[in-house]
């Protein structure tokens, strides 16, 4: 149907007035920790994200304890990470821990190849853009050399975040992202889960089963 | 739209089937659990009257806002189809999914794709669609309907699905839930990585971005929008909010609604097709806006229904639902949200028995975040009713009015009225309805009638 139909037809039907007037309600009171990064850090870990409190040395080390526990040398990567962990990069190639290219073709083909060799990479390290308190989530802005897939096809999801980074709330968090240069922003609340099954929580379905988020002080 | 059996069968066949012990279990723990996240937010009520007034505003000036959502989002490089009707919304995907060369559609949970029954006009194209929410996914491999808006399998126990993959998917036996879903995970990721087409719904379309926000628990919504070329996002009109901070505040309220968490695991905001330089998504972005009767129900008395979010936290919430489960409504909307929408969207002539199945206790009301003042919405439907009301209904109270109209005659029917429950009664309670009336008392027990009229006791009281 053509637009200006669908919506002539729209605004027909608003004509007859049958909704409720809005009660010009007073504004949803703002969201204010007197401890953010606390209230943070409680709030992931009752999601189910593993926190670690780091600085940037400890980061590192961190980092190749997971890498050790998943028995694992292939990793899906954001660009720049070094700015927000310096050395990163460095440390990572000294372990000969190897980085997967995570760019997918358009052509249908070439795509389904790159899924197959992206798809089984487990680990992938991101870095939040801000993280939000009251609900222990990370703000992830997909873009330009920044894959979708380290956050989402991977076991483990490692999210480096700099404690200047948390904010109060998802209000605060929505009102820095950038919507015009990326298709894609995800708000991140805990490791994958449902309770489909007899209401039973199991964690992991379809993203990842682990989000460790290494919080750099 | 209508199922085989009438209201009153489906309902029978709920008890028989002996479903209402799981919906009832899970109902209530969920109920119990949005109690407790709504406790522990004080500023939940204000949090409500806020999310009321930012859907109601959406749709007072729906025209506008639809108009500019879809500038923005064609400006990011989204293609808008508008469908007035289901065929419309149907023939759009599947001439796109032919012309894509579109193989296998991987899915995420959608109302608005049951209502329109997308999958059916896809897979006559020959189209394969997978549904990826796990309960959808167990559903689809049962051949059923879901029960439940945000959880479909609420219906089956791990028993059900322990031996639906052992037969389906060729799998050793296991009713463990993690084995399961473990199960469900490899057998589901193969077919993200070898889709063409991803098809969603939308939970909230945000004008003033152009974007679109898509919440789930298990990550299915965005690999559906991220792996396959083509990201087919299909909308029912009045999901818009204007703003992003609309967008936030119903985040949050969704999210402790529908599941009592603070927010869904994945808030995924989508704004057009991967730009030139993102190393992954999809290629094309389609956005397909639905009427399907919702224009006619804007324009009508049941107009606030429109402001629903489709959270579910009405079906846990009802004492009808928790009986006998969303299968017994008939419709892809059940519940005390479906008695409302269904009518209103598929025709009142032929779904007039939905609002009359409700005792309106007003619990919907109580729960639904909006607000929407769900019994008013079920009175107004039963008085438009009441031109087709059954013809017994019609002599029944004719009979009463010549009775109530006549003294003599009505001190004499009372009068055998209080004497048979002095006869029938068992403390004080009718176990067995005589004459036209057994059925009433099939599941339940009667109060007796007073063992004394009331003339009488104030005849002799007066004494
Ligand atoms: S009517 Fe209210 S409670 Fe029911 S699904 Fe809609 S928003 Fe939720």
């Amino acid at each position: 149907m053509e637009r200006d139909v669908f919506l002539g037809r729209v605004q027909a039907a608003l004509r007859g007035d049958a909704l409720p007037a809005p009660a010009a309600s007073a504004a949803v009171p703002q969201v204010r920790f007197g401890d953010a990064v606390a209230r943070f850090v409680e709030e992931a870990r009752a999601v189910d994200a593993e926190v670690s409190r780091v600085n940037s040395n400890t980061a590192l080390e961190a980092i190749s304890r997971i890498f050790e526990a998943a028995k694992e040398f292939r990793y899906l990567a954001w660009d720049g990470l070094d700015d927000v962990l310096p050395g990163l990069a460095d440390r990572l190639q000294q372990a000969s821990y190897q980085r997967v290219d995570a760019t997918v073709a358009t052509d249908p083909e070439q795509r389904r190849a790159d899924h197959a060799r992206i798809g089984v990479v487990p680990l992938g390290i991101t870095a939040a853009d801000t993280a939000i308190a009251a609900s222990g989530s990370v703000v992830l802005a997909h873009g330009n050399g920044r894959p979708r897939s380290a956050s989402l096809l991977v076991d483990t999801h490692i999210v480096l975040l700099p404690v200047g980074r948390i904010v109060h709330s998802l209000a605060d968090a929505l009102e820095v992202v950038d919507l015009e240069s990326t298709s894609n922003v995800v708000v991140v609340t805990g490791p994958s889960r449902t309770s489909d099954i007899e209401s039973a929580l199991t964690l992991g379905v379809h993203g990842p089963r682990h989000v460790h988020i290494l919080l750099i002080e | 739209m209508t199922s085989q059996l009438t209201f009153r069968g489906r309902i029978q066949e709920a008890f028989t089937a002996g479903v209402p012990v799981a919906i009832e279990t899970a109902t209530r723990s969920r109920y119990q659990r949005r109690l407790a996240a709504a406790a522990a937010f004080p500023e939940m009520e204000a949090t409500r009257d806020r999310a009321r007034d930012i859907r109601s505003e959406a749709l007072r000036n729906l025209d506008a806002y639809l108009g500019q959502f879809v500038d923005v989002t064609t400006e990011r490089g989204g293609v808008v189809f508008f469908a007035a009707d289901a065929a419309e919304a149907n023939e759009y995907i599947t001439e796109l999914a032919n012309a894509e060369n579109v193989r296998r559609v991987v899915k995420v949970k959608s109302m608005v794709t049951e209502e329109i029954r997308l999958n059916t006009a896809l897979e006559h194209a020959g189209v394969e669609v997978v549904e990826t929410d796990l309960g959808e996914f167990i559903v689809q491999l049962a051949g059923e309907t879901p029960s439940h808006i945000i959880s479909p399998v609420l219906h089956k126990n791990r028993y059900d699905v322990a031996e639906l993959f052992a037969a389906e998917l060729g799998v050793e036996y296991t009713d463990d839930p993690a084995e399961l879903n473990d199960i469900a995970r490899k057998h589901l990721r193969e077919r993200f990585l070898n889709a063409d087409m991803g098809i969603s719904g939308v939970n909230f379309a945000v004008a003033e971005d152009g974007a679109i926000a898509l919440v789930t628990n298990e990550g299915n919504g965005r690999l559906s929008t991220t792996a396959p070329r083509v990201h087919v996002a299909v909308m029912g009109m009045e999901r818009i909010v204007p703003t992003r901070a609309d967008l936030a505040v119903l985040l949050e309220v969704l999210a402790r609604s529908a599941t009592g968490q603070k927010l869904s695991v994945y808030s995924n905001i989508v704004s057009g097709p991967r730009r030139a330089h993102e190393p992954d998504g999809p290629d094309q972005l389609h956005v397909v806006i639905v009427d399907n009767g919702r224009s006619a129900t804007l324009g009508s008395s049941v107009a606030e229904i429109l402001l629903c979010i489709r959270c579910g936290a009405c079906l846990d919430a009802c004492p009808v639902y928790r009986h006998v489960g969303g299968h017994a409504y008939g419709s892809v909307y059940p519940g005390p949200i479906g008695k409302v929408v269904t009518p209103s969207l598929f025709g009142l002539e032929e779904w007039h028995d939905l609002p009359a199945a409700s005792s309106l206790c007003g619990a919907c009301q109580d729960a639904c975040p909006v607000r929407i003042d769900i019994p008013r919405l079920l009175v107004d439907l039963r008085e438009q009713t009441v031109g087709h009301a059954s013809r017994s209904i019609r002599t029944g109270l004719a009979a009463y009015s010549r009775l109530a109209t006549r003294p003599r005659l009505f001190r004499l029917a009372t009068r055998a009225v209080a004497l048979f429950g002095r006869l029938w009664s068992q403390d004080g309670w009718l176990r067995r309805l005589p004459f036209l009336l057994p059925a009433w008392t099939r599941r339940r027990e009667v109060p007796a009638p007073a063992t004394q009229t009331f003339n009488d006791w104030w005849r002799k009281r007066g004494a």
